[in-house]
């Protein structure tokens, strides 16, 4: 590998062209036709065993032994898409990160293994390759740090159980319909990692969850005898529709990876948006593929396509295949080739860019006006595929809100030249020694912010236990409607949906909602009390109540256990109105106490009796939160973040760490307690968004910024300047600050507002002035007139 | 309005402008009018909130790169007009004069303050002016201002590509802006203040011809330069006794 890199740079060296596309493996060097050779191969196993369709329980394909002895695997594996973690990889230009995204705790964390500005790498924060792979294999295409060398090197890793994620070739190079990026995430979040590429080509069908199988299990024990259910071992039923008579398969094989299995991890799309409304890429919409420019030869070192690429790369026919090597050529490079000078690349049309001063292509990448969406005066969101789990297709929806990508963002990158971006905010957790912070890892997180950040879940939780005892409660009485429970704090109304979280919906019933919120019932379309009104002065209830009130507590206490995860149960589930108490004894009775605190209410409430004190079924903090955060894009109010800090601190000082400080990024802020406990928020380095240029959709010249006027940039109100940016964060916060376009230019742009201001207000005090003036002189003409002076 | 033809009357007038000064004047007036006109519907151009039909009655009939040359021919005069008159301030006798005679001095400041003073009744007379009152000083120089900014700008818009090779890149729109706020302020500033006192004024209206002829009555010039009036009256009594003597 290292020899072909320096036969490959002492190749360039000599000016030679063409490099990158001309490396295949010495000794198969292409005959020259452009035909896609038939591929009927024998199927190996990572034994390099040739596995036959009819075997039982067969082992699944390998590609480093299928495709490799023609294509050599470890040529193949050193290319863009499998050396991030190599050293000496060239890290090329920023590009989108792994988003490491977990909703609930909060955690939004740029990772890259190619050391991007503004990123962490996994190994720095003790994100192990298995761990790695376990989050973002979905989208990984195998190879790298998903296929380790020294798999007994981690000790928490169950590689032994799962096998490694080889290069899946059929990924980008399976022509075949059956290519299904679902069926291998599926297979990745089942840990079954050896099997995911069998699956997902559709070669055979797998069963079975190494998931599920203990650490001691391998690959060779076989299927488990004891449990036919759970614990089933991965196995493979091959398709022997895709197999010959003696046992070969017939791969169709693609030479040029097709745009559909690009898209898989490479698609995005702005939020909210309507299919039907999309345009593709003009490029895809003219007829071409991917791979028509992100070319690469044997090494699959593929080209990127920026400008600044072939550079880096010290290889000039890289150019080519950027926006100005196709569209307008590099004259200076007539001396190497006539092509790459000319440009027009497979007929790209050259633009005339009539009437823009040129200036702009000395200032200005190629991309800001021609790709992306059209800026609007707040950037749009965008979900991509990677970021946001996009294109994993099943029963449930795979797909997240979180992150929030911004795009377009107009930003000066590296090569002095105005680009438009992606642009995500971090958001975590962390542990801060002076300047430095460092993310905590999300276990520790979970430990702290257990009862913090579930508040949907709990209230939810006891949702569910209502409606088991309404439920119970309408077996006993037919002839009363069914009934929903649900939450009210002032103006919202609280369902539980079917993840056992919330959906919130407006209120403006009658019923009164104190500010720590109430439980109800929906009936025919009514928001109710839960238990019909009564006098708690009577001696005997109402059978009705009685019984209602029996079930939900019934219901609750033989839930507890399952509430146990999410609510702190407190006591015994109890009812209260005047200075009675409700409660279900412990032989299973309804009964009728009097309180011995001697608070009396007016209405109906639901706590945990405890000490003779009764508590509310959910923390009032936790009504304040969903309030705050339910039926909007954040999901961490203040008042929480600030609990969770305080539990980190609590449970280091409880490690003997008395010293550490903990602080929450989000937003573009960092955030952290004062000694008083109240929030501060602070600029970091850390907390500043990651951005990374975006390529794709290119819009065509008729739609392109410029095209109708000078003033779709150059203009008061010209998005491409005086935009603003919101940043975005799973917290709820006013500290965030808005950012302006221009302050991302590069330039001192505020040398503009204030230019502007100064002239509106010279214009404004000088003619006031002046019309004084001329109203002075034309009064004192006038009253010289009446009085008969000149 | 006309000066007199006869010879008796002819005493009653006064030669104040040059025709150096004149036609520095027609020059200036004529190209900035030209250039009011024309620029005003290239700053609508891409702003139809302001007038919708600048952009179909110009884009659609081709209009707009003649409007487009028109502006460039008169701010080349105007550029024209702006070094000669620099040239005549340095090296005219007459220029060197006038010069001085428009510097501001401690005495226009008192006359500020007086004017006003006057304006509310405090003050039974105006202040005695001189050959410029303080008013039309303010006049003369807001042109330089104005022509700095708006040659300055101006060329950077014209000339984006030799002006952005060596200034920073936001100054484009920099100059846009500059450009058309000092433009609003020039064109007001000279609807509303230069008109007035020339032309909607009482005592004027609705105009003199002081521009094409250069010549003042005595009467008027006694009346609103009663400083330049004794300075003339002295030195023609002076010529007169001379001819006598």
């Amino acid at each position: 590998m290292r020899c072909t890199a320096l036969a490959t740079c002492a190749a360039l060296a000599l000016g030679t062209l063409g490099g990158a596309y001309a490396q295949d493996e010495p000794g198969r060097h292409w005959d020259g036709s452009h035909a896609t050779p038939l591929h009927r191969l024998p199927v190996m196993d990572e034994e390099n065993q040739k596995i036959l369709p009819t075997y039982r329980d067969a082992m699944p394909i390998s590609m480093r032994n299928t495709c490799g002895p023609c294509h050599n695997y470890e040529t193949v594996s050193s290319g863009l898409h499998f050396n991030a973690s190599q050293p000496g990889s060239d890290p090329g230009r920023a590009g989108e990160p792994w988003i490491w995204l977990d909703e609930q705790l909060g955690t939004q964390l740029p990772l890259s293994y190619r050391g991007w500005t503004g990123t962490w790498n996994p190994d720095d924060i003790g994100l192990t390759p298995w761990r790695f792979t376990q989050l973002f294999g979905r989208h990984l295409p195998g190879g790298d740090v998903a296929e380790p060398e020294d798999i007994l090197a981690d000790p928490n890793s169950r590689w032994d159980v799962s096998g490694v994620v080889e290069v899946n070739c059929m990924g980008c190079h399976n022509a075949a319909p059956d290519q299904d990026l679902s069926e291998w995430a599926k297979q990745i979040a089942r840990e079954n990692f050896r099997w995911a590429g069998t699956a997902a080509s559709g070669l055979g069908r797998v069963g079975g969850m190494a998931s599920r199988l203990p650490d001691f299990w391998n690959v060779h024990a076989g299927p488990n005898p004891d449990d036919a259910e759970y614990a089933v071992p991965p196995s493979v039923n091959y398709s022997a529709t895709h197999f010959d008579d003696k046992g070969l398969a017939v791969f169709d094989i693609s030479y040029k990876p097709l745009d559909k299995n690009c898209l898989q991890c490479h698609s995005a799309s702005p939020v909210e948006a309507r299919r039907w409304e999309l345009d593709a890429d003009v490029h895809t919409a003219a007829g071409m593929q991917c791979a028509d420019c992100h070319r690469n030869g044997l090494d699959h070192n593929m080209v990127r396509g920026y400008e600044t690429e072939a550079a880096e790369r010290r290889d000039p026919s890289v150019s080519e295949f950027s926006c100005k090597g196709c569209h307008l050529g590099f004259p200076e490079l007539e001396n190497q080739s006539l092509m790459a000078a000319m440009g027009g690349r497979l007929g790209a049309p050259r633009p005339e860019h009539k009437g823009i001063p040129t200036v702009h292509f000395d200032k200005m990448s190629c991309t800001s006006c021609h790709s992306g969406p059209w800026p609007e005066d707040l950037p749009g969101l965008v979900r991509t595929s990677r970021a946001n789990r996009l294109g994993i297709h099943g029963v449930a929806q795979w797909h997240t809100d979180e992150p929030r990508i911004a795009e377009p963002v107009f930003m000066k990158a590296e090569d002095g030249l105005l680009t438009p971006y992606r642009m995500m905010w971090p958001a975590f957790w962390a542990r801060v020694e002076g300047e430095t912070v460092t993310p905590v890892l999300p276990d520790d997180v979970a430990a702290a912010a257990a009862g913090i950040l579930d508040a949907p879940q709990q209230i939810g939780a006891v949702l569910a236990s209502m409606n088991t005892g309404l439920a119970a409660y309408a077996e006993i009485y037919p002839d009363d409607p069914g009934a929903e429970a649900v939450f009210l704090t002032p103006g919202k109304i609280y369902h539980l949906n079917i993840d056992g979280g919330l959906d919130v919906a407006p209120y403006s019933g009658d019923l009164p909602v104190p500010a720590g919120g109430r439980w109800a019932k929906e009936q025919d379309g009514q928001v109710v009390s839960l238990v019909n009104d009564f006098d708690a002065d009577d001696e005997q209830l109402v059978l009705q109540e009685e019984e209602r009130i029996f079930n939900v507590l019934d219901a609750i206490v033989t839930t507890v256990e399952w509430l146990a995860p999410y609510a702190d149960p407190r006591g015994e589930p109890v009812a209260s109105l005047g200075n009675k108490i409700f409660r279900r004894s412990a032989d299973g009775y309804f009964e009728m106490t009097e309180r011995t605190d001697g608070i009396v209410t007016d209405t109906f409430a639901w706590g945990w009796f405890n000490d003779g004190e009764i508590a509310p079924l959910v923390p009032e903090f936790m009504v304040r939160a969903i309030a705050d955060t339910e039926g909007v894009a954040e999901s961490i109010n203040e008042e929480q973040m600030a609990r969770v800090i305080a539990a980190l601190s609590e449970n280091a000082r409880g490690q003997g760490d008395t010293s550490a400080e903990f602080a929450y990024l989000s937003s573009g802020k960092l955030f952290r307690l004062d000694a008083s406990g109240a929030v501060i928020a602070s600029d970091h380095k850390s907390a500043e968004p990651y951005a990374w240029a975006l390529g794709h959709n290119v819009r065509p010249a008729a739609q392109s910024l410029g095209s109708r006027a000078c003033t779709d940039c150059h203009a008061e109100d010209a998005p491409f300047y005086f935009g603003t940016i919101e940043p975005q964060g799973p917290l709820k916060t006013a500290a965030a600050s808005i950012i302006p376009v221009h302050d991302l230019h590069g330039g001192d742009d505020d040398i503009y507002i204030q230019t502007s201001r100064f002239f509106k207000w010279l214009i404004i005090i000088t003619m006031a002035l002046l019309l004084i003036h001329i109203a002075g002189d034309l009064t004192r003409r006038a009253l010289n007139k009446r009085a008969g002076r000149t | 309005m006309e000066p007199p033809q006869k010879s008796s009357e002819k005493k009653d007038w006064y030669q104040r402008f040059s025709l150096q000064s004149r036609i520095q004047h027609m020059l200036l007036g004529g190209s900035v009018t030209a250039l009011i006109l024309t620029g005003v519907p290239l700053w609508c151009l891409a702003r139809p909130e302001y007038m919708w039909w600048t952009q179909n009655s110009m884009q659609d009939h081709g209009f707009i790169e003649l409007v487009r040359i028109i502006h460039k021919v008169a701010s080349v005069i105007m550029i024209i007009v702006c070094v000669y008159h620099l040239l005549y301030l340095a090296f005219s006798r007459e220029g060197r004069r006038e010069f001085i005679e428009f510097l501001p001095w401690p005495k226009d400041f008192v006359d500020v303050a007086q004017n006003c003073l006057y304006f509310v009744g405090i003050r039974k007379e105006r202040p005695r002016f001189g050959r410029y009152t303080y008013y039309e000083k303010f006049d003369y120089w807001a042109v330089y201002w104005g022509s700095v900014i708006m040659i300055g700008s101006g060329l950077t818009l014209w000339y984006t590509d030799i002006s952005l090779k060596y200034l920073p890149w936001f100054t484009y729109d920099l100059a846009a802006l500059v450009h058309a706020d000092e433009a609003i302020l020039a064109t007001l500033a000279i609807c509303v203040w230069h008109f007035y006192n020339v032309h909607y004024n009482p005592a004027r209206f609705p105009g003199t011809l002081l521009w094409w002829h250069g010549k003042m009555s005595l009467e008027e010039l006694k009346e609103d330069h009663p400083l330049e009036y004794e300075e003339v009256m002295r030195k023609q009594q002076s010529e007169e006794q001379e001819k006598k003597d």
